[in-house]
């Protein structure tokens, strides 16, 4: 833990001071970033990341770490390191430093550290230390969210679809839903798991397991009808499968827009791949 | 209360002793003060205040018996004789008070050195022994031996020793630990010791009630009066405070006190009684009433034990207590002779009663008084007692007999009274019915026999009361009844004029008047006579009586004086009188004295009696001049010129000879009455006579004539108007009558003249008679010849004033209403005023039979304002109100104004109304007919659901009429413009009735059935427009036989083919003949016959339509025959086949020739030479139809190509797309920051 000296003290009161006067042009007139503050120099490491973290500005957390990571080894200064980095999406740089946080100071079991780095090493491919440091935050009474979802989505892939219902009855009900339905297409009972992807209104990927099942399916009008209506434009695989739709009802010219609408989204290889085939069958000039 | 009392007794003999100044003392007992200190007894007082029983409040509440039994302790105290005293402080029920006086004797003991005989008493009390008397007593008596169970009372002794050592400091220190429980001591012991201020202070915390007296006494010690008498401040002590206040030198002395105050028994100021108990101001201690007595009582506790020598006095204030009983008895008795003697006088029952309760309630509260005998009352009250007892009996005795007298004279006076009464209410009577005057009767001749035999003053007024109700019962009830009541009356009258005196004339009277109305008229002339001869100053009505009596005698001579003197009497018998003086002059035939007597006479003509007087006088004066002759009459009235009636005698003298049937005379004397007196006031009396004569001679015209006569005679403009400025009674009748004449004879001829007379006499009439009621049926009839003339303005004000008069209310209302709508159709009014108007008769008259005329006159109006919607409100309201009637009118109207409303939805609603009430189809065909319009104006402006809406209401209805096909016909088209064919087809196949509609209709069904599949339905329809249009009747044929092939009806198609068979058909016809035939041949696989007839057409050309499935049916036959054919017919067929497929793509960039080529080589690849080289050309064909039908957008061909190239290149032409797999993930969509920071 850092001690305040008598300077620290000062600087704080100043600081206080500053933040509040801050905090009052603010209201009246424009934002001032801690930059501007004069006392800029006089403000330790630890109080400096406070401001950052006040503002949210990650970025300037890491970079300010980054360049004195031998000064900075205090607990609270590294967890905010850490948050920084989990919120940039830099998961190894969160498992470098909360491995060293874990190191330093095995006595601490912070559940949102152990959150932090649980979802780093998911991200990672690392499912078992993720699970591992997942369960530690749960014991640990955290109630955050995001370790249901891991969870979960850990269970899903080893087909504990049980487990999974059972984690993600800690969720609210649309995430109910959404996982349920996701369990139903795991399963293969896509007309169940279209129910409940329309009761999940808030994940934008139902959309896209949604148009999955209703071709799984064959319900080709319905999902050409829901393809008019825009919403499912956004994924480059329903343009596809709206190609194919196309394809199979002999439709050869909106199927290859289709497909070439597809890649004006994304370069997709498979897509391309598609429409390869198709200029050969069809004598479609290659461009 | 009593404990404050108490110790404030002490307090004050405390400081009086010290104060050596000690009135009270002194006078009690001065050698006890000599021989015992001051000290010493404030000691034991003070000792006796914690250790002696607790207060004296024990007065308050021991019982009266007790509280005699401790006077007469008191009484006997100073005898010393414990012996005596002992059982009456046995015989005290109260343990506290008998306690007390314990003390008290111990105390007298103590002072008069008898201690030990207050011991030896004392010891054989058989009350509770206290403990802490027993330590008083012993103190006392310098006895310190005993020890005591309560440890307290030890450590008490032991204090109290040391204190009588003047150790005090000690006594202090001992008594310190239990100084709670004996407060007053130690405090005492403080002030003793000299510790003031400790005192103070110890007594100021001290759990007393008494503290601010201790307080008190504590600074007047330190000789601070001020605080002192400032510590006595609370209101409780406002006794004691005067004490300290005189003995601190602020008040007055004592004796001025006694010198200055009176006695004033019902003070309630202790320190008075104080004062006057002290200076035996109070002779009686039994004077003072409670609350007084129990502070007395208080104030014995020791001002009359230390200080008052009252108690010797005990039984002397018995006796006088006795002496002022036989005082009260004394009272009492001369009381009740003063009662007695005020009865025998008979004076105010109630007065005396109330006496007599008095006196009981004295006697009552005398016998309560019972001194009790239990203990050992002295001879004195035993004397007493006795001499009481003898005075009640005697006493008793007494009113007694007081109270029997008394109760006669009250029967006595009860019955007087209530004949009083009686008498009072006959008195006030103005009716009596029946029942009441059998009762009455019998009353009073009961009362009668009781007055007459207890000699009661009532008897001759009871005699009289008699014939007043028999005279008021008579006067109440019909004549025939009245018989033995007349008899009766005339019987006790007779009784009556006997036996009294008193109301004789009365009496006399009534007497007369009952034989005067038994029509005994000698007998009443008699009962007259006796009666004027007793009075002075008869009154006019009896003067006047007995002159008619003699004028019904025919004593005429006689009756003159009796009515001069009647008239002279009386002003009111004046006219009456003369009159019949005039009669007994016409009666004694002196004619000639009639008229002097009355043409100069002034008549009193005020009140109706004196104009039935004035009439008959006419009459009698007619007669009179009847017989002179009427020319007299001018005579007589230059003698008598202010006579202003000889209209009235002409008329009079008309009317006799009327009676007398000389019609013709009667009728020349009113007209020469009328022609000389016209200008007299009831001279149109004499032309309405005329005019009845001439009703009743049957002379209607001249009647008439003579009423447009009077018309003009008494009318406005007339000389008699002018004269009068009113019109005679008769004038508002005939000029009605009049008016209406001319209105008849309108009606009857229309001539202008008679409507103008009809007009101005009504309007005349209305100008006259405005407010008369006959006013509203004129101006109905007024109106109605205005409406006939189309005059409506005047018409609807006449009707509407008609209407204001409540004159056919509901009528007149209505045809004003009616009139200003006409005026409303000429432009001449408003429409809002009037609209309000007809709805104002609707709410008014909602049920009447004309409301259904004002709805539609208003509805006519609404449509006409263009308010549609309110007018079908109205029209709707109109059919709820008025059912089947109503709804006959609003049909109607709906009808005729069919065009003009625009919501003709509700106009079927109505009809539809009608139709379900009526029954009348007609109604259903205009509720279809107002659908149907409305459909087609929804149509018109494009809201085709509506449209649709209402021909399906049309088409739905459980009723149909002609309107239903022309609904359906007209929704198919819409369906089919909206593209719902199959529906569309559906629709109009239902039209089948209506012929006009059945050609479009099947034409209809066969176009769109075909398009969309419907191909029974089309076929159909096909062959029934082969009959409706004869000319293209073969080209239906074909078209139905091909419909039912294609719909599988093969045998249907034939028999339908089989139809053209004996037709005459062109040659275009006869290839499609072949097509279906070869068609039909192919369906039924019989190859061999669609092989003939398809080659056969294959070189001719093929109706467009059937191209395709010639294609089609033909490749397939080739492929099921030609294998089978010779090789040269096989050829043959193909190249045949090729050609036509040649001949027709000619020129033409068609995928589907394309195909067809490809499809020929592949599949008859055996019959090329190079058979490699056909299938290679195929590939080459398909792949071009493939290209085209996909830039095409052919789909379907782009299928079938793709399907025979997969048969021909599969690799390439089986690729399918490629669809990705989808992993299941949920985190890749989680927004991790936003979950983890939420």
């Amino acid at each position: 833990m850092a001690k305040f000296s008598l300077n620290n003290m000062i600087i704080f009161v100043l600081l206080l001071l500053t933040a509040c006067s801050v905090h009052k042009q603010d209201l009246e007139t424009k934002k001032i970033t801690p930059q501007q503050i004069t006392v800029k120099e006089e403000i330790s490491l630890i109080d400096q990341i406070k401001i950052y973290k006040k503002d949210k500005d990650f970025k300037k957390i890491i970079e300010l770490y980054e360049k004195n990571i031998q000064e900075i080894k205090d607990y609270a200064s590294l967890s905010y390191v850490m948050e920084a980095y989990f919120i940039e999406n830099r998961f190894n740089d969160v498992i470098k430093v909360g491995e060293k946080v874990f190191a330093d100071f095995p006595q601490l079991n912070d559940s949102r550290l152990n959150v932090m780095l649980g979802v780093s090493y998911y991200r990672n491919g690392l499912f078992e230390a993720a699970r591992r440091n997942l369960f530690k935050a749960k014991d640990s009474g955290s109630k955050n969210p995001l370790i249901s979802y891991y969870l979960v989505d850990l269970y899903i892939k080893k087909g504990q679809n049980a487990l999974a219902l059972n984690e993600a009855a800690n969720l609210d009900e649309e995430a109910k839903d959404y996982i349920q339905g996701l369990v139903y297409y795991k399963e293969g009972n896509y007309s169940k798991a279209l129910e409940k992807f329309s009761l999940s209104s808030s994940f934008k990927r139902r959309i896209l397991y949604k148009a999955f099942a209703m071709y799984k399916l064959g319900r080709y009008d319905e999902l050409l009808d829901e393809w008019e209506k825009g919403e499912m434009k956004q994924f480059i695989e329903i343009y596809n499968l709206v190609a194919d739709i196309y394809f199979k009802r002999g439709e050869i010219l909106k199927a290859r827009n289709t497909l070439k609408d597809a890649l004006k989204i994304s370069d997709d290889n498979f897509t391309r791949k598609n429409l390869e085939n198709f200029d050969k069958i069809f004598l479609f000039e290659q461009k | 209360m009593g404990n404050r009392v108490r110790i404030f007794v002490f307090f004050l003999i405390a400081f009086l002793l010290i104060t050596a100044e000690n009135l009270l003392a002194a006078e009690q007992d001065p050698e006890s003060i000599k021989v015992r200190s001051a000290g010493e007894r404030i000691v034991s007082d003070f000792i006796n205040l914690d250790l002696s029983v607790e207060d004296s409040a024990i007065f308050n509440t021991v019982s009266k018996e007790d509280l005699l039994k401790y006077s007469l302790f008191q009484s006997f105290i100073y005898s010393k004789d414990y012996e005596y005293l002992l059982p009456i402080i046995n015989d005290i029920n109260d343990l506290r008070l008998s306690e007390r006086l314990l003390y008290e004797l111990l105390n007298i003991a103590r002072k008069n050195g008898r201690l030990r005989q207050f011991k030896k008493v004392f010891n054989k009390l058989i009350l509770e022994r206290s403990e802490k008397l027993s330590l008083l007593i012993n103190i006392i008596d310098n006895e310190f031996s005993a020890s005591y169970e309560d440890s307290n009372l030890n450590t008490f002794v032991t204090a109290y020793r040391y204190f009588l050592n003047s150790d005090y400091k000690k006594s202090i220190d001992i008594l310190k630990d239990i100084s709670d429980i004996f407060p007053r001591t130690f405090y005492y012991y403080l002030i003793n010791a000299g510790e003031f201020q400790t005192a103070i202070e110890f007594i100021s915390n001290a759990k007393i009630e008494d503290k601010s007296l201790y307080i008190a006494l504590s600074n007047y010690y330190l000789d601070r009066c001020d605080i002192a008498i400032e510590a006595l401040n609370d209101n409780s002590y406002l006794f004691e405070k005067k004490l300290l206040l005189v003995e601190c030198g602020s008040e007055i002395k004592f004796e001025d006190y006694f010198s200055s105050i009176k006695i004033d028994k019902l003070s309630t100021d202790p320190f008075l009684i104080y004062v006057n108990a002290k200076n035996g101001k109070f002779q009686n201690y039994l004077e003072l009433q409670q609350p007084y007595k129990s502070l007395f009582y208080n104030y014995k506790l020791k001002s009359y034990i230390e200080g008052l020598s009252l108690y010797k006095d005990e039984i002397d204030r018995f006796v006088s207590k006795m002496i002022q009983i036989n005082v009260d008895l004394k009272n009492i008795l001369e009381q009740y002779d003063r009662v007695w003697k005020e009865l025998e006088k008979t004076g105010e029952y109630k007065e005396i009663r109330k006496k007599i309760i008095d006196i009981q309630e004295k006697v009552k509260g005398l016998k309560n008084i019972s001194f009790s005998s239990s203990f050992k009352a002295n001879e004195y009250i035993a004397l007493f007692d006795k001499e009481h007892q003898n005075l009640l009996d005697m006493l008793q005795l007494n009113l007694t007999e007081l109270q029997v007298k008394f109760a006669e004279e009250q029967a006595k006076l009860k019955t007087e009274s209530e004949i009083k009464n009686f008498l009072e209410k006959i008195r006030v009577k103005k009716k009596i019915s029946d029942e009441e005057f059998n009762d009455l009767v019998l009353k009073i001749d009961d009362y009668y026999h009781i007055s007459v035999s207890k000699k009661l003053p009532s008897e001759e007024e009871l005699a009289f009361a008699k014939i007043y109700v028999l005279w008021q019962y008579s006067q109440q009830i019909p004549f025939e009844k009245k018989g033995h009541i007349l008899d009766d009356l005339k019987k006790y009258s007779t009784f009556y004029l006997q036996k009294y005196t008193e109301r004789k004339k009365d009496v006399l009277l009534v007497l007369a008047e009952v034989s005067e109305e038994q029509g005994k008229l000698d007998e009443a002339i008699v009962a007259y006579n006796n009666y004027l001869l007793l009075e002075d100053n008869p009154s006019g009505r009896i003067l006047f009586k007995v002159a008619e009596i003699l004028f019904d005698m025919g004593n005429y001579e006689a009756c003159i004086k009796y009515f001069k003197d009647a008239a002279k009497k009386n002003e009111n018998y004046r006219n009456a009188a003369q009159y019949k003086i005039g009669w007994a002059y016409y009666l004694m035939g002196k004619l000639l004295e009639v008229p002097d007597l009355f043409l100069g006479y002034k008549f009193n003509f005020e009140g109706e009696k004196n104009l039935i007087l004035v009439d008959e006088l006419m009459e009698l004066l007619s007669r009179v001049f009847f017989k002179l002759g009427e020319d007299k009459i001018g005579e007589y009235l230059v003698k008598y010129p202010d006579f202003n009636k000889p209209d009235k005698l002409f008329k009079g003298v008309g009317d006799l000879h009327l009676f007398l049937a000389d019609y013709d005379k009667a009728l020349s004397v009113y007209e020469k009455g009328l022609t000389d007196y016209y200008l007299y006031k009831d001279s149109a009396d004499l032309l309405m006579a005329k005019i009845e004569l001439l009703n009743l001679l049957g002379k209607y015209e001249l009647a008439n004539h003579e009423k447009q006569r009077f018309v003009n005679l008494y009318g406005e403009n007339s000389n008699y108007f002018r004269k009068f400025k009113s019109f005679p009674k008769q004038y508002k009748d005939n000029l009605f009558s009049v008016a209406v004449y001319f209105n008849v004879q309108y009606e009857k001829n229309n001539d202008d003249d008679s409507y103008k007379n009809a007009v101005m006499l009504y309007n005349r009439f209305l100008n006259a008679f405005r407010e008369d009621e006959k006013s509203a049926e004129a101006s109905f009839l007024l109106a109605q010849l205005e409406e006939a003339k189309k005059e409506y303005e005047k018409a609807a004000e006449h009707f509407s004033f008609a209407w204001q008069k409540m004159f056919r209310e509901d009528e007149s209302l209505y045809r004003a209403l009616y009139c200003k709508y006409k005026l409303w159709q000429e432009n001449k009014l408003v429409s809002a005023e009037l609209i309000n108007a007809l709805k104002e008769y609707a709410n008014i008259y909602p049920n009447n039979k004309r409301t259904v005329s004002i709805f539609m006159l208003l509805s006519d109006m609404l449509l006409k304002e263009k308010r549609e919607a309110e007018m079908l409100n109205t029209l709707e309201r109109t059919a709820d109100l008025f059912g089947e009637s109503g709804l006959i009118k609003v049909t109607d109207f709906c009808e005729a104004n069919f065009k003009s409303v625009s919501d003709k939805k509700r106009l079927a609603a109505i009809f539809n109304r009608a139709f379900e009430v009526l029954k009348d189809r007609r109604f259903l065909e205009l509720k279809h007919y107002s659908l149907f319009s409305m459909a087609k104006i929804e149509e018109e402006n494009g809201r085709i659901a509506e449209a649709k809406m209402l021909y399906t209401q049309i088409i739905d209805d459980f009723n149909s009429t002609n309107f239903k096909e022309y609904a359906l016909f007209n929704l198919a088209i819409l369906l089919e413009k909206e593209g719902k064919l199959s529906d569309a087809v559906k629709t109009m196949e239902l039209v089948k009735e209506k012929r006009e509609l059945a050609s479009k209709a099947k034409e209809f069904v066969y176009i769109f059935g075909k398009k969309t599949g419907f191909y029974i339905e089309a076929a159909e329809a096909a062959l029934e427009l082969s009959e409706f249009e004869p000319k293209k009747s073969n080209y239906y044929i074909l078209e139905a036989s091909w419909l039912f092939i294609k719909a599988g009806k093969f045998d249907r198609s034939e028999m339908v083919l089989k139809k053209l068979e004996n037709n005459n058909i062109t040659d275009d016809e006869k290839l499609s003949y072949t097509f279906l035939k070869a068609a039909l041949a192919y369906n039924k696989e019989d190859f061999n016959v669609s092989f003939d007839l398809l080659l056969s057409l294959s070189k001719k050309d093929v109706n467009e339509e059937y191209e395709e499935d010639f294609i089609k049916f033909f490749h397939n036959t080739l492929k099921k025959t030609i294998f089978l054919k010779p090789e040269d017919d096989a050829r043959e067929a193909l190249e045949a086949f090729i050609d036509f497929l040649s001949r027709r793509f000619k020129n033409t960039a068609k995928p589907d020739y394309l195909f067809h080529i490809g499809e020929v080589l592949s599949d008859f690849s055996l019959f090329f030479v190079h058979k490699d080289e056909a299938i290679s050309k195929a590939v080459e064909f398909y792949k071009r139809s493939l290209k085209l039908s996909v830039e095409q957008n052919n789909a379907k061909l782009v299928l079938k190509n793709l399907s025979k190239l997969k048969q021909l290149d599969t690799e390439l032409y089986s690729k399918e797309l490629l669809i990705p797999e989808i992993e299941v993930n949920l985190i890749e969509e989680i927004k991790h920051g936003e979950i983890f920071f939420e």
